[in-house]
């Protein structure tokens, strides 16, 4: 489609192509905006489950914005802002967090939508900043999906090491995201 | 912290991370502010592990499907329809078992049996009184209108052990019926987690699912310790005059 596919919107003011209401049907341009939200949710909660679960609460808070005939600029902007919330919604019913708290919380707040590769440099950024063995155990662990066990065989540790060392490579990982 | 707290710490964490890694939903009930972060930079990493992700073409088409009709389908969860202020129809176990009359029971979640149709039940010394249990909202399968039929399970309430569940189909929807006293209650027979025919295991008295071990009660709820799975739903059941049970199927 003319509006370009998910990530590669956004990437400079100059990329984002406005077309009037009428280009597409709304249903055809929501579907095509919703891919972009299912990455954003996805880059922020890891797991197909429940990435399909916000992807649809946002979908269905759109249904009366495309019935009102908004512009693709108006829908891009209101899933976007409803997806915020909804990942606000959700971790906050995890964390038994109020939501206000959520909403300008580093993992959850964000201008506008991320472009592609944006998420993965983002990660490559925090992990560089990591020690040696931090680092590794948690490219083996999360990018090329090692078990724990073989992560534990790779590093040659025990089982019961390699989980306490992923959770302190996660809270040293979690300490750089929110610094820098 | 305690080189033991961290053990433990480190132990929960993982669970969480192999669940997410497995691409099922994340379940956190962190302590403090560094779990929360720890989790949350976990779902990032685990985020980025498949380079773009894209929606699967089966959830597209849903979408689709959603963003046409402008309405919850029968698939949607719980959790999204509430979130998206849609509401669903929500029965109470205490409050749908409480007075149906034979002949106007569309609508609840328990049937009485009919009127003189059958001897009177006598209720089995230590049976657990649904109307004790503590109420608690549970989701209904509702087929769309244009769908929805009753189905003629063929099954007689008479025949319907206390406490002890019979399958039935109705179409797209499956069903246990479970008889307590003078009701019969049905609810789902696909497990809330995945989506698996659960198997009742008369020797242990629940209803198992083959795919992950999990088990429910006879009265469909979850006797996972932890993080409990929603409740079987409800389906909707009468009873007719001929005492043969139906249930809300398509």
């Amino acid at each position: 489609m003319e509006h370009g596919r998910p990530g590669q919107l956004g990437r400079g003011p100059g990329e984002v192509v406005e077309l009037p209401a009428s280009a597409a049907p709304p249903v055809d341009v929501a579907l095509e905006e919703l891919e972009f939200v299912y990455a954003y949710i996805f880059a922020r909660v890891g797991n197909r489950a429940d990435a399909e679960d916000l992807t649809q609460q946002v979908a269905l808070k759109a249904i009366p914005r495309l019935r009102e005939g908004s512009s693709h600029g108006a829908i891009r902007s209101y899933l976007f802002a409803t997806a915020r919330s909804a990942l606000a919604s959700f971790w906050s019913a995890r964390f038994g967090l109020p939501e206000e708290e959520l909403r300008e919380d580093i993992w959850v707040a964000s201008e506008r939508p991320e472009p592609a590769g944006e998420s993965v440099e983002r990660v490559e950024r925090i992990l560089s900043q990591l020690p040696a063995n931090y680092r590794k155990l948690l490219e083996l662990r999360f990018l090329r999906g090692y078990s724990l066990k073989e992560v534990a065989a790779e590093l040659g540790t025990t089982l019961g090491g390699i989980k306490v060392m992923q959770l302190r490579a996660l809270r040293a990982a979690a300490r750089v995201a929110v610094d820098g | 912290m305690g080189e033991r707290d961290e053990e433990r710490t480190a132990e929960r964490l993982d669970r969480i991370v192999s669940e997410v890694l497995a691409g099922r939903r994340l379940k956190a009930m962190p302590s403090d502010a560094a779990d929360r972060d720890a989790i949350q930079v976990a779902a990032r990493l685990a985020g980025v592990r498949d380079g773009y992700p894209r929606m699967t073409s089966a959830f597209r088409r849903r979408l689709g499907r959603v963003l046409e009709d402008g309405e919850a389908p029968g698939w949607l969860n719980r959790r999204a329809a509430l979130a998206a202020g849609l509401g669903l129809a929500a029965g109470a176990v205490g409050g749908a078992v409480a007075g149906p009359v034979a002949g106007k029971l569309e609508g609840m979640m328990a049937a009485s049996r009919p009127p003189a149709a059958t001897p009177a039940p006598v209720p089995s010394a230590g049976t657990p009184d649904p109307t004790a249990r503590p109420v608690s909202s549970r989701e209904v399968i509702e087929p769309r209108a244009e769908l929805a039929r009753w189905t003629n399970t063929g099954i007689r309430f008479a025949d319907l052990v206390e406490g002890v569940p019979r399958r039935v189909t109705a179409g797209a929807v499956g069903a246990f019926l479970v008889r307590r006293g003078d009701q019969v209650v049905a609810m789902s027979s696909v497990c809330t987690h995945l989506p698996c025919e659960l198997v009742w295991q008369a020797d242990r008295k629940l209803l198992n699912c083959p795919c992950h071990n999990l088990a429910y009660d006879v009265d469909g709820q979850s006797m996972r310790e932890g993080y409990p799975l929603p409740a079987l739903p409800f389906v909707k059941v009468r009873v007719r005059n001929d005492g043969r049970v139906e249930v809300l199927g398509t």
